[in-house]
């Protein structure tokens, strides 16, 4: 653009900027359980001895991650920040243009559009995401993370990205990996701390200790009134005054134990806050390192079978196994209808199932032909060797590379049939039964 | 005094038309037009029929203006006298009224034929026409295409049909992606998974809306290869500026090898043969 | 009521019209729950001027996210997206433009037009002492208020980022399944009761409007000597009359499809947001058919009254009859007529049969041909003219040369080819902001200065209403023509952000161009506000015809009392009488609708030839 078009571009944002410049700052949102915390230990308090530096989970988290507008890149993750940062940025800029309304600014999956989104977007922060080519135990690698973004997730309202530039789905590829990583970190420090449960409800019962042990005293000491001199009743004010004292300090030693553990410097692992961050940094690093260069992927040890109505047949009846209990979620035509859907967990008070982020299930219906995580045949073969994370859609690691080919076989004919798979009977099941334990001796 | 005002009016309201004209003049060049040359048989029609548009409408539009000039000028100079009094002149209100006529209805019947052949299925090219392409089908907020599989010969309409309402074994799926030949007229089906969407290429010229519900057949022909937009024009919810996909032209044999390759990706089983260290589980 | 033989200039009787006992009312019953049609029209023109500005800083949100996309957007991002340092929300950005056009079409053009320019001037225009169903003329102003409420409600009923989002044109399957966007939840309903509210405003405006001007008007006053601006409430009165009905059957429609499960537009068989798969049966495209079937009508209901207004001020400030009195009210005809069989001209991509495809595009681009004869009359009529280049004319001939360039510009989208490329890109949003800002509101920004001494007795400020004039057309060029070359380009509307797409990238600067202009004209119009509040008050009085014009309202008193005149009007002429050799005759250059001939024995009342004034210009 010429000269005069850059001109009425720069005079026409300098005209506009002017005095809207006061700029709404932006925080990463806390997770439930750090929210409920000890306060102190999630905002953080000066050194007793007047020191500038002040501690508290918030304050790490700020130190090493940063705000959303002023970010940090904290050498000891295993995220390509780029030279200076600069991936880091490309990538936050990227998430907050295409990313952030529903993933929310901390990756937390509450955007402002994420309400009204079935199902609900990803949050990050447990590290855990569910289409994956990696053991069930085991973080994505980045290749998962890429193949989500670009194909995007059928059935949900994750869009293909199929059209960014390779450096650009690199960067936000790893401003999600970091967004992980502090979830993961923020939970694994919630976890430390909740040792020293100094939660309001923790220390309304320590007050309601104090007041307990102080009615209690001063009902002794009435008691004690009425008979001057008796030693039951002088022992018993004795004693109650003891516990009051005890009361007492109990909330002090816990006050000053939570100070000590986040003001300690000391040099053992045990000491304090500091040494606690490094160490479950460490911990969350290496199970995400560990994928990184596409160790840990599960991969087939035999070719697919070919598909064919005997591959497909025998697919179906492993479908339809008590053992492998396939229908139990998926109901016995395929349709995510299966008797799991019906049943309450234990502890829950709705019916049917949750994934791990507590929200409501529903196990797939396999008749749409939508495919998650991908429809490949390698994709199915993952979702049921690897199971799907974060979900009640176990591992199997049981069964035979031939026997998931045809179980593979069989999912992805079901779309392709008239009408829905054909049901299970008596007879059926026990010609099934007796034709697999023939074929089991053979194996 | 106030004829130098008055006179400033009649200026003023001359200055913008000849602004407007002068920025239609440097748009081309500043690239504040058309995204290339239009790059399909029927696209280029369709450009020649703006141009022919063009031509007219700013042939009257600087008459207008002109007369518009003319007569503010004319009665800014007027300040004493009277008027002139008339009530109209019936000659020129049928002069005004027959001229344009003709010119409007000759633009209006100038281009049924363009825009039959845009539309008309049965006047598609046959060869596009019998063997369609893809099915597209637009959802909140991607592209999802269908191919039939490669090999894949439809015989008849009633084939076509049975292909779009049950998905075969064979057929290759993408997302955001959609490829087509070049050089050849190309046939495929526009559907909607969920709202209204619109199939816009801008470059191929080509628009149409995805309506739920039903199952719309487009034909165009790429005369060029090269990577082409591929946008949403009808509102689908938030995310209807998302949508940005690509439709890549191929020649015909890049675009057979990119059918076969989506095929084996597709069927890709992620089996390694062992080599000397093999994988563990 | 026979207007052939008129009483010359008898008084007043008050037995014309029913009229009970005459009592001093209270403040609320003569200036809140009025039933006078002045004050029912300064009701309305209040509230939507009120509306503009809320229209129009919707509109400035829609450019800033255009100029600046995913930036910190001010008030609207500061207030609602806080958490998010401001970046707006894309359903946001949705229901931005779906509010600025919803409360800048049902809240302020079509309301400003008839409700407050056709209350105001009919029966002063005609000689009636107020409208026929004076009470039905107070609810329809009433009833815009619940229409108001609606709307607003709409904005916060799902949440703050949840408001009315699918357009302004409400597409179903979108708009008809409750999950499928955010704004299809509550506010969706909202909206569509909002709608049918303001519909009921305007039916009981149009029947009062017909009513009146067929039954009530002055003797002598014959439709042909009507002036044009009730040529154009008349017939923007039928259209209302047989096109609204239309739009509320299909509103009520889609409430049933949203609510109680009928599946009027659904399709069966789809899953939008993982809901059940609909039951289905209905059609998406009928509901186009429905609303467009009134929405088409609309745009004319939103232009002709304009035109009427324009010529009659046109012929006032040139001091000369408007050029072809009767080609233009039959063009007026012609449009309204034509307008009912060119609604398929905004579904021509939509996937409806072709053929119509075809029988909508001759018709759609025949309709250009009575509007450009009103043309060529509107510059006939400035043609040999004595121009008083006052705020009333300059807004005139900028409705005039706005019109030009908009009505051609529609002659891309009329040609089907043409709009297959230009459906649903910024050069339709050229095409009707330059005939509904740069035509309509033009014509509006006049009417305001040439009858604001009708209303109120006093004159607005000649000098600001220049400077807002300028400053609005500049403006407005400024921040439209661009669009064109926009749409060419290729960029589609209702993006919140069309730089993702490369082809698009390097129109940014232009954009914010446009966004710059845009925000000089919207605080332009502040300019008008202040100069119309501030007059009511301070403005310079005067007296009965400041402008010299020859109407049957520049008769009556300024502002006109109980029951408007204070004599029986009579009309003995056509109007547009100035500079004839008759008005020589009386020595100036204009003679009054109701001035006997000069021939007649002189029994005017006293107060019948206005005092001449000095007016500035």
């Amino acid at each position: 653009m010429n000269a005069r078009m850059k001109l009425i571009s720069t005079a026409s944002t300098a005209l506009l900027l002017a005095g809207c410049l006061a700029n709404s700052d932006t925080e990463f949102v806390y997770q439930t359980q750090t929210d409920e915390l000890m306060k102190e230990a999630k905002k953080g308090f000066k050194q007793p001895d007047g020191g500038d530096k002040v501690w508290g989970l918030e304050n790490y988290l700020l130190d090493l991650f940063g705000t959303p507008n002023d970010l940090v890149a904290w050498k000891r993750l295993p995220v390509d920040f780029g030279a200076a940062g600069n991936n880091l940025a490309q990538g936050r800029k990227l998430y907050m243009e295409h990313c952030m309304h529903c993933h929310g600014v901390s990756g937390d999956g509450d955007g402002p559009t994420a309400r009204y989104l079935k199902p609900l977007p990803r949050d990050y922060r447990k590290g855990l995401f569910k289409f994956t080519s990696t053991l069930a135990s085991d973080k994505p690698n980045r290749d998962d993370l890429k193949r989500t973004i670009k194909l995007g997730i059928p059935g949900t309202y994750m869009p293909s990205f199929m059209l960014l530039t390779d450096s650009e789905l690199h960067s936000v590829t790893e401003y999600v990996r970091w967004l992980a990583l502090r979830g993961e970190l923020e939970l694994k420090l919630d976890a430390e701390l909740s040792d020293y449960d100094n939660s309001d409800a923790v220390r309304q019962s320590r007050r309601d200790d104090i007041a307990a042990a102080k009615k209690a005293l001063t009902a002794a000491e009435k008691e004690a009134e009425k008979k001057p001199g008796d030693p039951a009743l002088k022992a018993e004010v004795a004693a109650k005054q003891e516990a009051r004292k005890r009361a007492e300090n109990a909330k002090e030693t816990l006050d000053k134990d939570v100070r000590q553990f986040l003001l300690s410097q000391g040099d053992s692992a045990e000491d304090g806050l500091r040494e606690k961050v490094d160490e479950n940094a460490d911990f969350i690093v290496g199970r995400w390192a560990r994928v990184t260069d596409g160790q840990n992927r599960i991969v087939p040890l035999a070719p697919r079978t070919p598909s064919s109505p005997e591959s497909i047949n025998r697919g179906r009846r492993l479908f339809l196994d008590n053992e492998i209990k396939c229908l139990e979620c998926h109901g016995d035509t395929g349709q995510g209808n299966g008797p799991q859907t019906r049943s309450y967990a234990e502890g829950a008070d709705k019916p049917g199932l949750f994934d791990d982020w507590g929200h409501p299930q529903k196990p797939r219906n396999l008749t749409t032909g939508i495919y998650r995580g991908g429809r490949r045949p390698i994709d199915i073969y993952r979702r049921i060797r690897g199971g799907i994370k974060g979900t009640k859609m176990p591992p199997n690691i049981k069964l035979k590379d031939q026997q998931v080919w045809d179980l593979v076989n069989y999912v992805l004919s079901i779309p392709l049939n008239e009408g829905p798979a054909v049901t299970q009977n008596k007879h059926d099941h026990d010609h099934d039964h007796d034709h697999k334990q023939a074929d089991a001796s053979g194996e | 005094m106030k004829k130098h005002w008055n006179h400033f009016w009649g200026i003023f309201f001359m200055f913008w038309p000849v602004v407007a004209i002068l920025s239609c003049v440097v748009a081309p060049a500043r690239k504040w037009w058309f995204p290339g040359v239009a790059m399909s048989p029927l696209g280029e029609r369709i450009d020649d029929l703006f141009y022919l548009l063009l031509i007219i409408v700013t042939a009257v539009f600087i008459a207008t203006q002109i007369a518009m000039g003319y007569v503010l000028w004319k009665g800014a100079s007027r300040t004493s006298g009277t008027a002139w009094y008339t009530h109209g002149s019936h000659k020129l209100e049928v002069i005004w009224t027959i001229v344009p006529s003709g010119i409007l209805l000759f633009m209006a019947l100038y281009q049924l034929d363009v825009w039959a052949e845009f539309r008309v299925t049965s006047t598609f090219p046959a060869q596009a026409r019998n063997q369609p392409l893809a099915e597209v089908t637009a959802r909140q907020f991607e592209w999802r295409i269908r191919y039939p599989a490669p090999d894949r010969v439809f015989r008849g309409h009633d084939d076509i049909k049975r292909w779009l309402q049950q998905p075969e074994a064979g057929d290759l799926y993408t997302v955001n992606d959609f490829h087509i030949p070049t050089g050849r007229p190309v046939m495929f089906f526009l559907r909607s998974q969920d709202v209204q969407h619109a199939f816009f290429c801008p470059e191929l010229r080509v628009k149409q809306d995805a309506v739920p519900g039903l199952v719309i057949p487009i034909w165009t022909e790429a005369i060029a290869g090269g990577d082409y937009s591929l946008l949403c024009a009808e509102l689908c919810g938030w995310g209807h500026y998302k949508m940005k996909a690509r439709l890549a032209a191929q020649p015909e044999a890049a675009f057979q090898k990119y059918l076969r390759d989506l095929q084996t990706s597709q069927n890709d089983d992620g089996y390694v043969p062992p080599s000397d260290s093999s994988e563990q589980e | 009521m026979s207007t052939l033989n008129p009483p010359a200039n008898a008084p007043l009787a008050h037995d014309d019209h029913a009229h009970g006992e005459h009592h001093e009312l209270g403040f609320v019953r003569k200036y809140v729950f009025s039933t006078d049609h002045k004050i029912i029209g300064v009701q309305f023109l209040a509230t939507t001027l009120l509306m503009f500005i809320l229209g129009g800083a919707l509109a400035l949100g829609v450019r800033w996210q255009l100029a600046y996309p995913w930036s910190d957007m001010p008030i609207f991002g500061r207030l609602i997206f806080g958490a998010e340092g401001g970046q707006i929300s894309p359903e946001f950005y949705t229901m931005l433009f779906t509010m600025h056009a919803t409360v800048m079409i049902f809240l302020v053009i079509i309301p400003i037009l008839a409700g407050a320019f056709g209350n105001f001037l009919i029966p002063l225009q005609i000689g009636a002492d107020d409208m026929a169903f004076p009470t039905l003329n107070m609810l329809s102003y009433w009833f815009m208020w619940p229409a108001i409420g609606c709307f607003f409600f709409s904005f916060v009923s799902g949440g703050l980022t949840a408001g009315p989002g699918n357009g302004w044109t409400a597409y179903p399957v979108l708009s008809a399944i409750v999950s499928a966007s955010p704004s299809s939840e509550s506010a969706q309903t909202w909206w569509l009761i909002g709608l049918t509210f303001i519909g009921v405003s305007s039916m009981m405006g149009s029947i009062n409007y017909m009513t009146t001007i067929i039954n009530m008007r002055a003797p002598g006053m014959t439709l042909f000597r009507m002036p044009l601006t009730i040529w154009s409430m008349f017939i923007t009165a039928i259209l209302q009359a047989f096109a609204l009905p239309v739009l509320t059957a299909a509103g009520f429609m889609l409430v049933a499809d949203r609510m109680i499960g009928t599946c009027f537009f659904i399709p069966s068989g789809l899953v939008v947001n993982n809901a059940d798969p609909t039951v289905g049966g209905g059609q998406p495209l009928l509901w186009q058919h429905l609303f467009w079937f009134y929405s088409h009508p609309a745009v004319y209901i939103m232009l002709l009254p304009a035109m009427g207004m324009v010529s009659d001020m046109m012929s006032c400030m040139s001091r000369k009859p408007i050029f072809g009195y009767k080609p233009m009210v039959y063009s007026l005809a012609a449009i309204a007529g034509l307008g009912f069989i060119v609604w398929g001209h905004h579904m021509f991509t939509s996937g409806m049969n072709p053929a119509l495809g075809m029988t909508f595009m001759v018709a759609t681009i025949m309709i250009s041909l009575p509007s450009a004869i009103k043309t060529f009359n509107w510059i006939g009529t400035m043609w040999g003219g004595r121009l008083q280049f006052n705020t009333v004319m300059l807004n005139c001939i900028g409705f005039v040369s706005m019109f030009i360039v908009g009505g051609l510009s529609g002659v891309f989208m009329a040609s089907v080819p043409t709009d297959i490329y230009f459906h649903d890109t910024y050069f339709i949003v050229a095409h009707f902001h330059y005939v509904l800002f740069g035509a309509t509101l033009f014509g509006v920004f006049g009417a305001i200065h040439f009858w604001f001494p009708k209303m109120f007795g006093r004159m607005m400020s000649e000098t600001v209403g220049k400077v807002h004039f300028f400053l609005t057309f500049v403006g407005f060029n400024c921040t439209f023509f661009p669009m064109h070359l926009l749409g060419i380009a290729g960029m589609p509307r209702r993006y919140a952000d069309p730089y993702l797409h490369p082809y698009l990238e390097h129109l940014m600067p232009m954009n914010r161009f446009i966004t710059l202009s845009a925000a000089v004209m919207g605080f332009a119009q502040l300019l008008l506000l202040g100069n119309f509040f501030y007059s009511m008050f301070r403005g310079k009085k005067v007296g009965r015809n400041p402008w010299k014009a020859n109407g049957l309202e520049w008769s009556a008193p300024s502002p006109p009392g109980h029951g408007n005149f204070d004599f029986q009007p009579v009309c003995y002429r056509a109007p547009y009488e100035y500079s004839s050799p008759e008005a020589e005759a009386l020595g100036q250059d204009f003679i009054m609708q109701v001035d006997p001939p000069p021939e007649m024995p002189d029994e005017s009342p006293p107060d019948e030839s206005p005092p001449d004034e000095k007016t500035d210009t």
